[in-house]
């Protein structure tokens, strides 16, 4: 089997919805940022909203497909006794989804930076972490989660409260200099004032997260004995 | 029903994943937020009756989320297992079996969610020595926290009917956020009318006053915002039961048409 068909079998596996999801919210975030004015909403609103979009959009599509895509072979069987193992497929087909969740969020960057949207003081290739930082983060933990609790819905349950309650408590928490760093959406929240800190931090505990989970479907066992439906 | 109702309870019951799940959201609830102390640096917590009313708020603000997302894929489970064909042919009715399901997962799955509101009261109780607390919880309890989770109970029960669960899940976080969470100054949102599931007409119309400071601007869609008023909150309960039981009408439609 050449590369490029395993490739092209995980991105089967991965499913339309982890590869059209990206492109559709991609295309929601341009026509705001088209059409927002003409909907009545002021010029402030809509930036924060645009960027709203990316640091907050694209995390909870990442998260959703990493907690959603470990546990979805049926015949794990097969799969955990092939030479090449189990851990390399379901990289293929996280990094499958993923890629086209960082493409789409890399093209619309580039259309917010060039139409004069991006004021956030990072651009460029600095500015890609107003996204990326967080997205690897819930990804990891919706991966981990997957890996650990052997439950898709357990997993996409713990990214989307972990998602909902960084927004609430974003505001309250402020003051606190540990949860400055782990804040996911700190952009939106606070700007610019200690963020390099905060997205390299969340930078190097999603490689954590991943990298625990990575170890625990190392044992074929565990994965086998998966949450019943 | 009661058959389904049962069996479906004690399925999703014994989930250790529903506990663990729920256990680590409390713990960060009890850790990062002021679930102990109940003010929100917002409020003046001195009777039982606001102290509950903050709890249930801080409650059915996260909760709902891990609610949802956990019996989000109970409805086409059956499906998933083929064992559909199996159950249509027994004597029990699709009608019955539907609500007996919904009931029993929705049930289930609030558990250890009322656990999380009830062991608050009681530790409140301890604590201040007010057991008047205990029945006041009961009462917010039923009346602003349970129409919304029917409501959302079987909004989750249903969505994966139509959409994969994973795209589902997504929508469904992001309409928690949308319509329940944030301020409705910020964009058209249903957030603060009576078509959202937070129970706010219930605990301001009938059990506490509006905390000093719980102003809002002028926004789209205020004419869904009524006035905190009891004639509200009965109103509140009343379209949470009719929009669950539309959503239930559709789920039986929609296998209604497939039985053909």
């Amino acid at each position: 089997m050449k590369p490029v068909d395993l490739w092209r079998h995980e991105a089967r596996r991965a499913g339309l919805p982890a590869l059209l999801g990206p492109p559709v919210l991609a295309a929601l975030i341009l026509l705001l940022a088209a059409f927002g004015t003409r909907l009545g909403s002021r010029e402030e609103n809509t930036r924060w909203m645009l960027m709203g979009a990316l640091e907050m959009g694209v995390p909870l599509l990442s998260g959703m497909v990493a907690a959603t895509l470990p546990g979805r072979d049926p015949v794990a069987e097969l799969r955990l006794a092939i030479p090449r193992g189990y851990r390399p497929a379901l990289l293929r087909r996280l990094a499958v989804a993923l890629g086209c969740t960082g493409a789409c969020a890399v093209a619309v960057c580039a259309a917010l930076m060039a139409s004069g949207w991006w004021t956030f003081a990072y651009g460029g290739a600095a500015g890609q972490l107003v996204w990326l930082a967080p997205a690897l983060w819930l990804a990891a933990l919706g991966f981990f989660a997957a890996a650990a609790l052997r439950s898709t819905a357990a997993a996409a349950s713990l990214v989307a409260f972990v998602w909902t309650g960084e927004q609430i408590v974003g505001g309250a928490l402020a003051d606190n200099p540990a949860y400055r760093l782990l804040h996911l959406f700190a952009t939106t929240s606070w700007g610019s004032d200690g963020w390099p800190v905060n997205r390299l931090f969340l930078m190097s505990t999603a490689v954590l997260l991943a990298v625990a989970g990575w170890l625990l479907l190392g044992n074929a066992e565990r994965v086998l004995r998966g949450e019943p439906e | 029903m009661i058959a389904s109702l049962r069996y479906e309870f004690a399925m999703q019951l014994r989930r250790p994943s529903l506990w663990i799940v729920y256990g680590l959201v409390v713990a960060v609830m009890v850790t990062v937020l002021d679930y102990w102390s109940l003010d929100l640096g917002v409020y003046e917590v001195s009777a039982p009756k606001e102290a509950m009313g903050v709890a249930a708020q801080i409650v059915v603000t996260l909760l709902p989320i891990v609610y949802g997302c956990m019996l989000a894929d109970r409805l086409p489970r059956e499906r998933v297992l083929r064992v559909d064909g199996i159950l249509d042919a027994t004597p029990s009715g699709r009608t019955a079996r539907l609500i007996g399901k919904y009931a029993g997962v929705c049930a289930a799955t609030a558990v250890p969610l009322a656990i999380a509101y009830f062991g608050r009261a009681l530790l409140y109780v301890f604590v201040e020595g007010q057991p008047s607390a205990l029945g006041w919880a009961a009462v917010t309890f039923l009346a602003s926290i349970l129409p919304g989770l029917v409501f959302v109970g079987a909004l989750a029960f249903a969505g994966p009917l139509l959409l994969p669960p994973m795209v589902f899940r997504v929508l469904f976080v992001a309409y928690w956020f949308w319509g329940n969470v944030i301020p409705a100054s910020l964009m058209p949102t249903l957030s603060h009318t009576v078509f959202s599931a937070t129970g706010e007409y219930v605990r301001y119309g009938l059990l506490t006053p509006i905390p000093p400071g719980y102003g809002r601007a002028s926004a789209v869609l205020d004419f869904l915002r009524p006035g905190y008023t009891p004639a509200t909150a009965w109103l509140w309960i009343g379209v949470m039961i009719a929009l669950a039981a539309a959503v239930l009408s559709l789920v039986r439609l929609h296998a209604s048409r497939s039985e053909s």
